[in-house]
């Protein structure tokens, strides 16, 4: 069977298909995760792990990523189990948020893109605004109730886990695969409808000459291109392993608006607005989106005059 | 959101009784019950049963969604038309297939292994929890504790929605899926390419961005290049090595001359030639080399022309534009916007707009076919 002739419908079948390859893998990962989870770790192993102080607990679930390395897309469903394992819900959106940025893959992919262009640095301070920027996301989550944060059937989830604690082999295994079911479908439902929008956004609207000279236009006034190059990464949706790549290809930008691009994007974007509403209040994503937005435009306006001279201090050139 | 998946508790004759929380259900009243959850255990068990033994929708339907994804992606991987979607690197294909394989697993798991066993057995647990649920609940602020008389969340979801929620669940996972299995054309239009080729995120002369892209990569050898340890930096400061890279080498990573002698590169490699080694650079810079790609107006100077083409980085809806500027001796040949061209020439090194770029010197340009794989890993 030879596939048919291309065509601008069949543009966002070829991208949305794409994306489906790509990233189900790691939807199904995360699910797995999620699942074997669910079945080995006890009830309360994360109060155990984690420091008794929330400000500690909240730095520490910044820096998590680093030993359980997941995509935006993994992560969805493995807080969703963390969450019943009674991670606290301010560490949960921390690590959530964080994890697809501070992790090794992602730094070693942000290292090789920007290869020729300050690669060392530019991932330095990838990581540092991430951790600074979710951290603060976390202090500000520890102060809500979380009935006004968790959706109700999320709140509602109870922990089985502990029924199987003294459960064969077996039966943790059957039950995790089982949890990993449910959970993949159900994240899938939101990843189709945020690849769909994604795929029509990236082959029908961003590409149009207007939406380019549009882009373009904002590149020589960072106060313009900081915020352009955040609103572009969130409808781009790009995964946060390859959103490097474009970012170092995108000439003519200055170094922070490509920053804040390789911030924001893994942490809010169309596709994650749908996986996050699996989870969370539509109320409180719109508030988390925005607010992520606010918070990296002003890391980024910090860190734009603040980087200089401490690079300065460390090594002659500036940036 | 409601899932059209299984049930602990089938919606049999007895689905109204406590099985049936709606949102909330977490409530102050949740200890007392769980009680009366295991109270109504043991009858409840004996009713649904035979109801479980009817057309299990609630576990065929999620089934189904399963073999559809799994087939899905072992259909494109197996039919090959995967190398149209995700790049040959890093394992994307071989993630394909293995996501493919592992949820026709699952599928099959579901429909064979049938679950009543551990339906008893989440059952027994739900009493154990009236006690545990309230320190819990003070603890984490929510209701987490909320215990074993939930089995799966899907038993919460159940609840509301109704069938309306099902049904809208069911399509949305299955059809855009579907209709792209089926209809997807496996390239990008002309139009997407043309829009693509002035796109913002042009790697056109002032970016370069090392894609680790190498010529030994391209031949599918794990192995560096000689002297990759000191890759160059791109103003060109690289240290001269002594293991240095051979015309001979570069013949065979290129996959061997072409009948007329020249060494085909893809556009790709040309284009990160900045970023390799010096003594790379220099053995290319010596020979021949013949590539393909599109042509299109530089847009600094619209005499010009470049060859683009497009590049993923993980899958095709990643693409990026990749081009190279052309010069030719004389005036350029007549040549059409957005056809495919191989030209034949030298390349050199420049600085442009500050950045290292490779310029292709042609001596001759000719019409081409489309390679049959659109876009470059």
């Amino acid at each position: 069977m030879s596939p048919p002739a291309p065509s601008p419908n069949g543009d966002i079948l070829f991208a949305f298909l794409s994306i489906v390859l790509e990233g189900a893998p790691y939807l199904l990962l995360g699910t797995i995760i999620s699942g074997f989870i669910d079945a080995y770790l006890p009830s309360n192993a994360m109060d155990r792990l984690l420091p008794k102080r929330p400000l500690f607990a909240i730095l520490v679930a910044g820096l998590l990523g680093g030993f359980f390395p997941v995509c935006e897309c993994a992560v969805v469903p493995v807080i969703r189990r963390l969450l019943k394992k009674g991670l606290p819900l301010s560490c949960a959106v921390t690590y959530m948020l964080s994890a697809p940025i501070i992790n090794p893959v992602v730094v070693l992919s942000t290292l090789s893109a920007f290869k020729g262009q300050n690669p060392v640095f530019m991932t330095c301070s990838r990581l540092l605004m991430a951790y600074i920027a979710t951290v603060i996301v976390g202090l500000v989550v520890s102060r809500l109730r979380v009935d006004r944060v968790l959706r109700d059937h999320v709140m509602a989830e109870g922990d089985t886990a502990h029924s199987h604690a003294h459960g064969s082999h077996d039966q943790r295994v059957m039950h995790a695969l089982r949890v990993a079911r449910i959970d993949f479908l159900d994240t899938a439902l939101y990843f189709v409808i945020g690849v769909l929008i994604t795929s029509v956004f990236n082959t029908r609207l961003v590409v149009l000459p207007e939406a380019q000279g549009a882009i373009a236009t904002l590149s020589g006034n960072d106060w313009l291109a900081v915020p352009g190059l955040m609103g572009l990464a969130f409808v781009l949706s790009l995964c946060s392993t390859t959103d490097a790549f474009i970012a170092a290809s995108l000439a003519g930008f200055s170094w922070i608006a490509r920053l804040a691009f390789l911030v924001f994007g893994p942490m809010a974007d169309l596709k994650l607005i749908f996986l996050y509403s699996s989870v969370f209040k539509k109320a409180f994503v719109a508030r988390l989106i925005a607010g992520l937005f606010v918070l990296i435009l002003l890391l980024s306006a910090v860190w734009k005059y603040a980087a200089p001279p401490l690079l300065q201090l460390i090594h002659g050139p500036a940036v | 959101m409601a899932l059209p998946s299984d049930h602990r508790h089938p919606t049999g004759p007895d689905a109204g009784d406590d099985h049936t929380h709606g949102p909330g259900c977490c409530g102050h009243n949740a200890p007392h019950h769980a009680a009366e959850h295991a109270h109504d255990h043991g009858p409840a068990h004996a009713v649904f049963r035979p109801a479980a033994a009817a057309f299990p929708w609630t576990r065929i339907i999620p089934c189904f969604l399963l073999l559809l994804w799994g087939g899905v992606m072992i259909y494109y991987f197996a039919s090959g038309r995967v190398v149209h979607y995700l790049t040959g690197f890093g394992g994307f294909r071989v993630q394909a297939l293995l996501c493919g394989l592992l949820l026709c697993v699952m599928a099959a798991f579901e429909l064979l292994v049938r679950p009543p066993r551990e339906e008893d057995h989440d059952h027994d647990h739900g009493h154990g929890h009236g006690h545990e649920h309230e320190h819990e609940h003070d603890e984490a602020g929510g209701c987490t504790g909320c215990g074993g008389d939930h089995a799966t969340e899907d038993h919460a979801h159940a609840a509301p929605g109704g069938w309306l929620a099902k049904a809208v669940t069911f399509l949305v996972l299955a059809l855009p899926l579907s209709a792209a299995a089926l209809y997807s054309p496996d390239r990008y239009s002309d139009q997407f390419f043309i829009n693509k080729a002035n796109a913002v995120t042009s790697a056109g002369a002032s970016a370069l961005s090392g894609g680790g892209i190498d010529l030994a990569k391209r031949a599918g050898k794990a192995r560096p290049l000689p002297g990759a340890a000191t890759t160059a930096v791109p103003d060109g400061s690289a240290p001269a090595n002594a293991n240095a890279f051979t015309v001979q080498e570069l013949e065979r990573l290129s996959g061997g001359r072409t009948p007329d002698g020249n060494i085909p590169l893809q556009l790709v490699e040309l284009f990160y030639m900045p970023a390799q080694t010096r003594d790379v650079q220099e053995v290319v810079s010596t020979q021949v080399v013949e590539t393909t790609g599109q042509a299109i107006k530089d847009k600094q100077d619209p005499t010009k022309m470049r060859l683009f083409r497009l590049m993923m980085t993980c899958c095709a809806a990643d693409a990026r534009p990749v081009s190279i500027p052309v010069e030719f001796e004389a005036a350029p040949p007549e040549w059409r916007e957005m056809g495919w061209y191989k030209a034949t020439g030298k390349i050199e090194y420049r600085q442009i707009n500050g950045t290292p770029t490779t310029v292709f010197k042609a001596t001759g340009l000719t019409p081409s076919k489309p390679p049959r794989q659109q876009m470059m890993y």
